[in-house]
């Protein structure tokens, strides 16, 4: 069956009818998939949730009413009220002002993530692919054994295991430096937080940028430039980058709300952000005791982070059908 | 042999054969296809006619995007969304299958027209056995028992020249070899005794020498069954070898129809001549005006107002660019049968 | 059959060794020094600290040994049952024993889970590829997009509210397990369920658009078919291996979301033990726990694989 017959190969989807065709081929293809995102009610409503959490966190200290770790004795455990929008906790602290506090610990936790994520699986993936034979093989052995284990067991095993080390570690580069913030338990527990998702999120594009680089090699025109002369590095700059850019724009978006959600289920479980420090999970476990009584101790941090990792969820699917015209219903 | 249950069409001999001899299994009435896409409306076919008759093979031939494999869906209603019939009428048998409703046309897909697709690979379903993908239309339309499906699907690959059909029935597609597969997915086609078969490129997935068998069988197929054949290929050799009479489809219209040996001998469509020159040209005796078509066919989106071959044809004209021509007789008229859509058809 | 089935099985491995390996080394090095916490905490602590005391537990432990005799040590025990024991709880239980306790609850909520996902996002995934583009379709992925990206801790507890405390639908979980068949297993297995559905929703949706746009689906039409007969026998069973991968995968995330979903109703399960054992830094509960759930994960896909057997005939005939 020959699909041409059905419509032309050329004819692609979105645009205005016959007359508008000509401007539209012009369009490149960003300003195609910026169209198509624009378009995209659930992407859009993604972005803004997004860009309002970004602004919230950076003003967070303008914007919150309270300090975020100053105790109230006369208001404690009060429900949302004027004064208090979301309502104050066992301690009698202001929860809205913690949860913007909150939602700036896991945007740091969470681009400090998926930058790193990114960049470490850029190379492994790269690296694995050009060296090929036995070491890409193990490489992949390595990225499908991370994979089979529930990740969240993973980060939380490295969590723990390595807490008393990199505490260790700080603790002789202050010896060095003197760096005052290398005894800052909540910094150290920053990284921490940081180094076990990191254990888990490089895989993903470590496995995207592998297979985009093997179907390049693949192809002849690689081939026929290197024969040319050209350098691996122009190689990757002019044929892999553009190829590998939506891709890894969409999993980053996606790794970013799963680093989120990862922070916050390690500080749920105790094992994440160490108090002072405010994380939403952390301020979930601290409710579930008296969910039934106060459950707003529960919803606010709670309905945030459900809020804020669907927004990033819809924002990448977006990206996706925007980015990847070929995945669309895929 | 076939049994006589499932043969439905030509009995020689008697006044009934006579009589569906003459009125045509397939009649289509300017068909016009569309696609609205989000750029337009696409016209895939554009005024088709054709009638088939009960043991005739004509041939729909074409470059590929030319409407032939379209014409096919649309004479199943199975054109894949969003095309739409626009215009014209489909008499399959005598019934204006247009006007059917979807039940109703199920009923004659399998028992009065059925396809045979161009990779059987593709088409059987891999994780089926063949041998119950040729049961299943028996069980749906005939209404035969599991056991009674089965022994005539095994008579069926037996017919359709396959060796040990008994083994062969619980076998799955990719264990058979692309010849014997071909055969089964005709087995399947086959199974309710169509009255039309549409052949879409049956042979071109094969080798050639497998690629004979096939159209050997399918000679013999309606001989013995008297099932009207339209068959589809962009393949003049093929049509040359086994059709009565052909219809030469450009950018979804007929530029040419008539017996296939008076068109092919003396073309009257200058695209016709370049379809046989550029296919023909191993054999060297023949003096055609054109050896190969320069050019791409057009996008069915924006069709020129005049003939859509025009830019391509080393003959056009003024006339050709401005309207677009009808088809008619052809040449001196002698040939009734044969038409052609072209300003210089009495050049 | 019998062969590949060896053979898978002698291929997980290398995999096991070098997962609990990992675990067994940095849980060591990580978690501090286990004979200095013994004597710290178990001898008389009026005397400080008994430097006695601890060569004693060092040497009892093995501690004194090179990290790869004590990994081999540890791989060999744990080969004949032995997973050593939790200092951190009273009495040091062995920690095949808190396993063998512990991990059948989790099993069969994960089952009761994977159940549920597969009978409710399969078909919503069908509903969703058959109406694709739509109205209906927007709605079933959106909607399972919400559910799944509810974190279990926020939507169990959302739940127990909802459905136990204000409509008293069902009966108060109460601690412990009841049972694969109890009502109390009903809220816990839809919450965890929860987890993986907009996994099988998708990759159900996509599975049945990629067969939908076969040539043998047409062929099937061809033939007469309706479309939900070709549906039910031609595109259901083919779309199935994808989704079949996805449900196996999602096993592995459920079995890693019970560390929230057991915890909040308070199943001791396989989950709460790991939380548990995380929490207090009882390395060799954890380390016996990963050796467990990598076992547990590889027969799940070793279960995947044997389906994929029986469902695509390419299969059976090439392995």
């Amino acid at each position: 069956m020959d699909t041409s017959t059905i419509v032309p190969a050329d004819i692609s989807p979105g645009g205005a009818p016959a007359g508008a065709r000509r401007a539209k081929r012009s369009r490149s293809f960003w300003d195609d998939a910026w169209y198509k995102f624009r378009h995209n009610w659930a992407g859009m409503a993604g972005l803004t949730v997004f860009v309002l959490l970004c602004l919230a966190a950076i003003f967070a200290k303008q914007i919150a009413p309270y300090d975020y770790l100053e105790q109230d004795w006369t208001a404690i455990l009060q429900p949302p009220s004027a004064a208090h929008i979301m309502g104050t906790d066992d301690l009698g602290r202001d929860i809205f002002s913690r949860v913007l506090m909150g939602g700036r610990t896991a945007l740091m936790v969470a681009m400090a993530i998926s930058l790193t994520g990114a960049i470490v699986g850029l190379l492994v993936g790269a690296f694995s692919a050009f060296a090929g034979g036995k070491v890409d093989a193990l490489v992949v052995w390595v990225i499908d054994g991370v994979m089979t284990f529930p990740a969240i067991w993973l980060a939380a095993f490295v969590s723990v295991a390595t807490a008393p080390a990199l505490k260790n570690l700080a603790g002789s580069l202050y010896n060095a430096t003197g760096w005052e913030f290398l005894r800052n338990e909540v910094m150290i527990s920053y990284a921490v937080v940081v180094f076990a998702i990191g254990m888990i999120n490089w895989t993903w594009p470590a496995r995207l940028v592998r297979s985009q680089v093997l179907s390049l090699r693949e192809r002849e025109f690689i081939e026929a430039t290197l024969a040319l002369g050209a350098r691996p590095r122009w190689i990757i700059m002019k044929h892999l980058v553009p190829n590998v850019l939506g891709s890894m724009i969409v999993l980053v978006t996606l790794s970013f709300g799963n680093a989120m959600l990862f922070e916050s289920s390690l500080s749920y479980l105790g094992i994440g952000i160490r108090p002072p420090g405010a994380s939403w999970g952390a301020m979930i476990f601290q409710g579930m005791s008296k969910v039934r009584t106060h459950p707003y101790l529960v919803l606010a941090p709670g309905i945030t982070l459900a809020v804020v990792v669907l927004a990033l969820q819809f924002m990448g699917d977006a990206l996706n059908d925007a980015l990847n015209p070929k995945s669309r219903n895929k | 042999m076939i049994d006589a249950p499932s043969v439905k069409g030509f009995q020689p001999g008697t006044f009934a054969a006579q009589a569906r001899l003459e009125a045509p299994v397939l009649d289509v009435r300017d068909l016009q296809v569309q696609y609205p896409t989000r750029e337009g409306i696409v016209t895939a076919l554009d005024g088709l006619s054709m009638q088939v008759k009960a043991g005739e093979i004509v041939g729909l031939v074409g470059e590929s995007g030319c409407g032939k494999s379209t014409a096919a869906l649309s004479f199943m209603r199975l054109l894949p969304k969003p095309g739409r019939i626009a215009a014209g009428s489909i008499t399959l048998d005598g019934r204006d299958i247009l006007k059917l409703s979807e039940r109703e046309m199920r009923g004659l897909r399998g028992p009065s027209v059925a396809m045979i697709f161009q990779d059987a690979l593709t088409a059987l379903d891999p994780t089926m056995p063949v041998g119950k993908q040729i049961a299943e239309p028996l069980r749906l339309h005939k209404g035969l028992s599991g056991g009674a499906a089965r022994a005539r699907a095994i008579e069926l690959l037996g017919q359709v020249g396959i060796p040990d059909p008994e083994r062969r029935f619980g076998q799955y597609s990719h264990e058979f070899s692309g010849g014997m597969r071909q055969r089964a997915m005709i087995a399947v086609a086959l199974s309710c005794g169509p009255r039309l078969l549409i052949a879409d490129e049956p042979t071109t997935a094969l080798d050639v020498t497998v690629q004979r068998q096939i159209l050997r069988l399918i000679r013999e197929l309606r001989d013995t069954s008297g099932a009207a054949v339209v068959y589809i290929t962009h393949d003049v050799g093929v049509v040359a070898e086994l059709c009565a009479r052909v219809i030469v489809m450009y950018a979804g219209r007929a530029v040419e129809t008539g017996p296939t040996q008076r068109v092919f001998t003396a073309p009257a469509h200058p695209y016709t001549a370049g379809l046989l020159g550029s296919t023909l040209e191993l054999t060297g005796d023949r003096s055609l005006p054109l050896n190969a078509i320069p050019g791409l066919p057009p996008e069915l989106i924006d069709l020129p107002a005049g003939c859509a071959f025009a830019p391509r044809c080393p003959l056009a004209v003024r006339q050709c660019q401005e309207a677009r021509p009808a088809l008619e007789a052809a040449g001196d008229g002698h040939a009734v049968d044969h038409q052609v859509a072209c300003w210089l058809r009495e050049a | 059959m019998l062969r590949y089935l060896v053979r898978r099985i002698l291929s997980m491995i290398p995999l096991l060794i070098v997962v609990t390996a990992f675990t067994f080394v940095v849980g060591q090095y990580g978690a501090g020094d286990l004979a200095a916490y013994l004597a710290g905490t178990r001898g008389d602590s009026t005397k400080g600290f008994d430097v006695e005391l601890y060569q004693k537990f060092r040497q009892e432990l093995g501690m004194d040994d090179p990290i790869y005799a004590r990994y081999a040590n540890w791989l060999w025990n744990a080969a004949h049952g032995d997973l050593g024991r939790s200092y951190v709880m009273m009495g040091d239980p062995p920690v095949a024993y808190l396993i063998k306790n512990a991990v059948p609850q989790s099993l069969q909520l994960c089952l009761a889970a994977l159940v549920l996902v597969t009978i409710i996002g399969v078909p919503l995934g069908v509903v969703a590829a058959v109406f694709s583009n739509g109205f209906l379709d927007r709605v079933l992925v959106s909607g399972s997009s919400i559910l799944s990206s509810i974190p279990s801790f926020v939507l169990a507890p959302v739940a127990i509210i909802v459905v136990v405390v204000r409509l008293q639908l069902l009966p108060s979980v109460g601690v412990g397990w009841h049972g694969l068949f109890a009502k109390e297993t009903i809220l816990p297995a839809f919450c965890l369920a929860m987890v993986g559905l907009l996994n099988v929703v998708r990759t159900t949706r996509v599975s049945i658009l990629e067969v939908l746009s076969q040539e043998y689906v047409r062929a099937a039409r061809a033939r007469g078919l309706s479309e939900r007969l070709v549906i039910a026998r031609h595109v259901i069973r083919n779309a199935m291996l994808p989704v079949i991968t996805v449900i196996g995968m999602t096993g592995a995330g459920l079995l890693g979301a019970t560390i929230f979903i057991e915890q909040i109703f308070n199943i001791q399960g396989f989950g709460m033990m790991v939380s548990k054992g995380l929490q207090r830094g009882d390395i060799m509960t954890v380390t016996g726990a990963v050796l467990v759930s990598t076992v547990i994960v590889m027969l799940f896909s070793l279960g995947v694989d044997l389906v994929y057997g029986l469902i695509d005939p390419r299969v059976r005939v090439t392995k």
